[in-house]
């Protein structure tokens, strides 16, 4: 038996209705207990207690990060640290090695992360990324936004055969749930096109972003699966699209589920609430968002907070990157994949100087700071397209601080006083609040049920931060915020030490989590088209397309109950 | 027994359409395959070394696997600097073994893009790589594009399942639906079923497609009436059809990759295909050579962060291409101890490099007589993957498709005797 | 004896990919050990079987076959250790020798291409 007891930590675990509690946490065996009897003893003497923490979304692995990594040499060679006795050398600062990444997130206290875009083709590449990232547990969202045999089904109506499609590709690809980026306006794209609206038909299999969205919602709900859609945009990044991210919110409203999470979750909302026409005309329109979220209570979002500097995007969606490209002059991939998906990277280098920028970096707050329930808005930053993972530390100290946000005001654009309303924002973010938006509401939206609190049953994933939550004042001592969340005194992962004092001490590897959701007879459903359009159209034999439990460390099959008619789950 | 949907582990054409025919633990066909793939699954037990070796004064003599293990662990222990390469037909499990290795021993390590599509990776790494599957090729592309390539020769099947003569759901006549160039310095079998050929001067590819990127972002005037042995009229004509057309694809092949300004060549490249993005949909992709060199370059960037000639002597992942790139570490006669795995760089590095490899203790992990074996000091005989091994490998257009293993080897795989290798290392220390 | 001077490039052939597993073989020796050149070039230095080609680095004899579609300026030697061996390194930046669009000298020869093993013993000592 292996035994520990975190003592006198004071503790944040919000899903248990626990705040600022000075108590002991009992583990036994990679779990939390009721109590132990001959553990190990840490005490923590007053210092702050959180659920290991949960990125509900960050592009750490597959053929897009790859494909940053191999353009960017130059950011390869940044963040460079040799080996160690137990580590294998790290590389990159917005496009990491597998390595760097585990142990980047794993130091700040993160034990949980999900890579939110993987291409059915190329899944074996994310799968093998996914296997090689120590530290974390991991989840990986299948894409399903631009699909030929989505859009064929939506635009004849056949929800069955949708439901028995996205449940065989969620196995086959050993997926967690449905992605959707730019909803038809990617196969557009193909051609060098995109949608304007909701309404707008894709080229050829005339079906619009809002039927794929409403079907694959209602899809969703069907097969049960664990986790609200997940929705990039139409209209991403380009000014004024705001319009189109409240349409797309709109969809969700009154759509109760069984599972009592949303229907539907929007995804680094920042790039969606731009205002204004073009870029010389750009605005904020977090407000308009946040109203819509306030109340709407059938959606969550992330926010994908932009942190100045250097990074590189990415994204399935590839008419945004080229656009991108456009703007900046800086080389650009795409990859379109057959039938599926497409994506595109491309650096980019955010300013303090550049009023768009600067808008795009108030909107971010602003919309974390204009939501009112924490649960309904997560922190990201998109990692990396936003920023680096790593730069989660300091964007708390701003949610936190009114004081550090006048601060920084002060260093950027005049834009920012024009054309966003952060400086009028008075919220400051409080303890119990952070440990909502960095584990708590992201663990309940994915209904990771053993993580992101500390209730007997729950994982032992556990963070304890180098800071004296009722000695310090955030609002005033945000640079020893900022420091505490970038270096973990302590990281536990299922029960053992893995970070000490900002240092990895032991090197684990995680579960990889995915979704079951078959029902009867589902593949005979589809076996006709699958076979047909295998042998037509894709270049890949359908006996060869796929993943295995070769490629997952410590699978976690998560079963569901789909209800499709009178069918039922098999036994 | 049959075993349909084989992948076959020659070129990066990955085709995983093969039915082979198996019986007892022998190859008796294989049918869907080109004679590249035909000869190495038929021919795979024609010429094995059967047995470890090593070699004295005397010449090679037959030792045991155990101490074959333990004299490689010896030599690349001993070695100050030493380079492992090859890789790219091997399975990523295995090229994931290798790194661990080099990590291990602090190892320069490099692949075999060094001498194929390396400039491609560095003129993407200066332009980006806009790019697509096959089946984008096989089911829109009107316009095809082999620039620098034969693949008639290289990639036999190419032009028949992904690019040419396949027909997919936008283009349903096949070769009908599709406009073929071709560019080269010489008249092949793959200009013999172009629309059109462009048969330039040496080396003048960089000028030829800064001329075409000229004329499309309406540069035109400013060129000279003839450009690298064609004429400006014809070139305009050349612009013309790539953006009249609805989806175009350039291939490209190490005709464009070893000559002339080599990485500048594909940069070019990239940028006349961003180009033609403003008005239509373009893409470019590198033809691979080998089967899984796509692969090699994948693994290695994932763990690493580089894609090929790396440096691990500082226990940090250091690249610079032009100096860590295997042929100058060995003709600088820097290294001294090699590891082979999956390639042949006797027969296909340059003289002074190989005058090195002659010099220092190598090692090679090879199923067959080759080059290389010719030279090498140690030899540990190795199961063929995709043949007696399965594991990753990606196609050109960087899709993972799994190998299959459909004989029995009384061989270890490349995974297997690179994990000796370290367990036995990790013994010594 | 006559000389000329010429570009050569080295590259894939399907024989040459098809035995590259068999690299002692006959086959492989035919399908590498050889120049592919134009006719017209070929009558103009009156070589009859046999080619030695020069480069900055070393000479190698090839046998020398006819292509039409080759220019008169150009020779094509299939990739391998025959080709390769009068290749030299690249003072460059891309860690990349130049394999194709190099300059040779060509002139007949009544000598034999030599195998594989005594090809490879010229690399020893």
């Amino acid at each position: 038996m292996n035994e520990l007891i975190i003592k006198n930590g004071i503790v944040f675990d919000p899903l248990n209705n626990i705040k600022d509690e000075k108590k002991d946490i009992c583990i036994r065996d990679g779990k939390i207990v009721d109590d132990v009897k001959n553990p190990k003893i840490l005490d923590v003497n007053g210092l702050l207690v959180f659920p290991g923490g949960v990125d509900g979304h960050s592009h750490i692995a597959g053929a897009k990060v790859n494909s940053g990594r191999l353009i960017r040499p130059e950011d390869g060679r940044r963040s460079l640290k040799p080996k160690t006795s137990i580590t294998m050398p790290s590389s990159g600062y917005s496009v990491k090695n597998v390595f760097s990444e585990g142990y980047d997130y794993s130091i700040m206290g993160y034990t949980t992360v999900v890579e939110p875009a993987m291409p059915p083709l190329s899944a074996i590449h994310t799968h093998e990324e996914l296997r090689d990232i120590p530290m974390l547990d991991k989840l990986s969202l299948t894409l399903f936004g631009f699909n030929w045999f989505v859009m064929g089904y939506v635009s004849r109506g056949e929800i069955d055969k949708l439901a028995a499609y996205v449940a065989w590709m969620l196995k086959r690809t050993r997926g967690y749930g449905i992605k959707i980026v730019n909803p038809g306006g990617g196969e557009n794209w193909k051609w060098g096109k995109n949608v304007d609206s909701l309404d707008d038909q894709v080229i050829h299999f005339g079906v619009t972003p809002r039927e794929i969205l409403n079907d694959l919602m209602k899809v969703n709900e069907i097969l049960d699966l664990p986790h609200p859609i997940h929705v990039h945009t139409n209209k991403l990044g380009q000014p004024g699209n705001y319009n189109i991210t409240v349409d797309t919110m709109k969809l969700a409203s009154g759509f109760e589920t069984q599972r009592g999470r949303e229907p539907l979750h929007i995804t680094h909302v920042m790039f969606s609430s731009y205002g204004g026409e073009n870029w010389k005309t750009f605005d904020s329109k977090a407000d308009e968002i946040a109203r819509e979220v306030n109340s709407n209570k059938f959606i969550t979002v992330d926010v994908g907070q932009l942190m100045f500097g250097d990074t590189t995007t990415m994204t399935a969606d590839g008419y945004l990157e080229f656009n991108l490209q456009k703007l900046t002059g800086f080389k650009w991939s795409n990859s379109d994949t057959e039938l599926e998906t497409g994506g595109g990277v491309t650096p980019v280098i955010y300013s303090p100087t550049v009023p768009v920028n600067v808008i795009q970096w108030a909107i971010g707050l602003e919309a974390a700071l204009l939501i009112n329930d924490p649960y309904q808005v997560w922190l990201t930053t998109d990692h990396p397209n936003g920023a680096p993972l790593t730069r989660y530390p300091e964007i708390i100290s701003l949610l936190m601080s009114k004081e550090k946000r006048e601060k920084e005001i002060l260093q950027v654009n005049n834009a920012v006083n024009k054309r966003a309303i952060l400086p009028s924002l008075d919220r400051e973010y409080e303890w119990n609040e952070i440990a909502i938006i960095t584990r708590a509401a992201q663990a309940n939206s994915y209904q990771l049920r053993d993580k992101g609190h500390l209730g007997i049953g729950a994982d032992a994933d556990v963070t304890i931060f180098d800071i004296k939550p009722n000695e310090i004042d955030p609002s005033k001592d945000y640079d020893k915020v900022e420091k505490a969340f970038s270096a973990a005194k302590y990281t536990i992962k299922g029960g053992e030490i893995v970070v000490k004092d900002g240092q990895i001490v032991k090197v684990v590897s995680g579960k990889t989590y995915w979704t079951n959701a078959e029902f009867d007879e589902y593949y005979e459903l589809i076996e006709d088209d699958l076979k047909d359009w295998f042998a037509n159209y894709y270049t890949v034999n359908l006996d060869n397309y796929g993943v295995n439990d070769v490629y997952l460390t410590n699978p976690c099959m998560i079963r569901t109950n789909p209800t499709i008619g009178s069918r039922v789950r098999l036994a | 027994m049959i075993i349909k949907n084989v992948v076959c582990p020659f070129c990066g054409s990955l085709c995983d359409d093969l039915t082979v025919e198996v019986e007892g633990n022998e190859i008796k066909n294989v049918d869907n395959t080109c004679k590249l793939g035909y000869n190495k699954i038929v021919g795979y037990s024609h010429g094995r070394i059967e047995a470890p070796l090593i070699r004295d004064k005397e010449g090679l003599k037959e030792i045991s696997y155990d101490k074959a293990i333990d004299e490689a662990a010896k030599i690349l222990c001993n070695a100050r600097r030493p380079l492992m390469y090859g890789w790219s037909s091997t399975t990523c499990e295995a090229i994931e073994k290798g790194i661990e290795l080099a990590i291990k021993i602090g190892s320069l390590i490099d692949q075999t893009a060094t001498v194929c599509h390396g400039p491609t990776t560095l003129g993407i790494q200066e332009e980006g790589k806009p790019s697509c599957t096959l089946g984008e090729v096989k089911n829109r592309a009107d316009l095809v594009i082999y620039w620098g390539c034969n693949p008639f020769h290289a990639h036999p099947r190419h032009m028949g399942r992904y690019s040419t003569f396949t027909k997919g759901y936008f283009t349903n006549k096949g070769r009908k639906d599709r406009k073929i160039i071709v560019v080269d310095v010489r008249e092949s079998d793959t200009s013999k079923v172009a629309d059109i050929f462009l048969k330039i001067e040496p080396g003048s590819d960089y000028k030829i497609i800064n001329a075409l990127t000229s004329i499309i972002i309406g540069n035109g005037d400013i060129l000279p009436e003839e450009i690298g042995g064609i004429s400006k009229d014809r070139l305009e004509y050349i612009a013309g059809e790539m953006v009249n057309a609805n989806f175009g694809i350039v291939f490209f092949g190490l005709g464009v990759t070893m000559t002339g300004v080599k990485d500048k060549n594909i940069g070019s490249l990239s940028r006349l295909v961003k180009e033609l993005n403003r008005n239509t949909k373009f893409s470019l992709m590198p033809m691979r050579g080998h089967y899984n060199v796509s692969g090699a370059g994948n693994v290695f960037t994932w763990l690493t962060g580089f894609p090929y000639a790396i440096d691990l002597s500082r226990g940090y992942a250091y690249y610079n291409p032009g100096e860590t790139t295997a042929n100058d570490v060995l003709a600088r006669k820097e290294v001294d101890a090699i590891l082979v795995v999956a390639s042949d760089p006797v027969a296909h590095f340059v003289n002074p490099s190989i005058r090195r490899l002659a010099e220092i203790p190598l090692i090679a992990i090879e199923p067959y007589t080759s080059a290389t074996t010719e030279l090498a000091d140690l030899i540990i005989p190795v199961a063929i993957s995709g043949i007696e091994a399965d594991g990753t490998a990606y196609r050109m257009d960087e899709i993972p498709i799994r190998v299959k293993k459909f004989i029995d080897s009384k061989f270890k795989s490349d995974l297997e005797i690179l994990t000796d290798i370290i367990n036995r290392i990790d013994r010594y220390e | 004896m006559k000389k000329k001077r010429v570009k050569l490039i080295t590259g894939r052939t399907i024989e040459q990919g098809m035995f590259i597993e068999h690299k002692t073989s006959k086959e492989y020796f035919d399908a590498t050990a050889t120049c592919f050149m134009n006719e017209r070039l070929i009558k103009e230095l009156d070589i009859e079987d046999y080619v030695k080609v020069n480069t900055d680095i070393a000479s190698i004899v090839l046998r020398a076959e006819r292509e039409k579609g080759i220019p008169k300026d150009l020779i094509f030697i299939p990739m391998g250790p025959w080709a390769n061996f009068i290749l030299n390194i690249d003072i460059g930046l891309s860690g990349m020798p130049s394999f194709k669009g190099v300059d040779a000298t060509i002139e007949p020869t009544d000598d034999r291409p030599l195998e594989l093993k005594d090809l490879i013993g010229l690399y020893k000592g």
